[in-house]
């Protein structure tokens, strides 16, 4: 089970990255006899692919479960892809944040990872829904409420109020509305 | 052309290194070697991939 799957070098040509059958890639430094570090597929299946994205200094790594993200310097983790279908290869657009792959379906899965890179020219569209999802705020149901536990309602002499619709029971304390919280404080 | 002659029963994957010239080749039982590309010469063979056997290689 010790096989190796997949071996890739970095553009620089110093860093290799070696694939096993058991979810492990490690990461050699061709200047230094030991692995720099090894990452680990949770899912222990065979390295599909590996692939360097030099613009963001990170290796990405793909077993037919998941592609793994992991910082090219220290092998720290930076995120997961888990797609629909089992995946039979993975490439990366150049200089930019999307990733494709090949999967057992008829249709190429396509992901933009926007903290990694840039959306090609000819989709930068993508940019903008980015941009309008970080704008995008979601409110919570309790944005407006301030908790407070039956203490701090002792200390503003509001404990007549317990009972009442201006209380919310929630967990060891109560939702009270801000704009009736500042005024009786 | 002639081949690469490895030590490999199956090669499962290859890698070119532009920038050194050297080809890595990944194949069953852990082996994994480096050749020059223009020379045809084995360089270097890493005997397994496992870390625990690595300290042996040494």
């Amino acid at each position: 089970m010790n096989d190796t799957t997949s071996i890739k070098f970095n553009n620089d040509g110093l860093l290799m990255a070696v694939g096993n059958a058991v979810g492990k890639v490690n990461v050699y430094d061709l200047r230094y006899p030991k692995p720099l570090y090894t990452i680990n597929h949770s899912y222990k299946l065979p390295i599909k692919t590996i692939k360097f994205h030099e613009i963001s200094k990170n290796i990405i790594t793909v077993d037919k479960k998941l592609a793994k993200l992991s910082n090219m310097q220290t092998g720290k983790a930076f995120s997961n892809i888990e797609t629909k279908f089992e995946i039979n290869d993975m490439d990366i657009y150049p200089n930019s944040g999307m990733l494709f792959f090949a999967c057992e379906d008829e249709t190429i899965q396509n992901y933009f990872i926007p903290g990694i890179g840039a959306a090609p020219q000819w989709c930068h569209f993508l940019e903008n829904i980015t941009e309008e999802l970080e704008e995008t705020k979601n409110y919570s149901v309790y944005e407006d409420y301030k908790f407070v536990t039956a203490t701090d309602l002792e200390q503003i002499s509001a404990t007549n109020l317990i009972g009442t619709k201006f209380l919310k029971s929630y967990m060891h304390g109560y939702f009270i509305d801000w704009k009736l919280y500042k005024k009786v404080y | 052309m002639k081949p690469f002659e490895t030590a490999a029963e199956n090669i499962n994957s290859c890698s070119v290194n532009y920038n050194l010239d050297i080809l890595g080749i990944a194949g069953e039982k852990g082996i994994v070697e480096l050749w020059d590309i223009k020379d045809k010469k084995k360089i270097v063979g890493l005997p397994l991939l496992d870390n625990t056997f690595f300290k042996s290689y040494e």
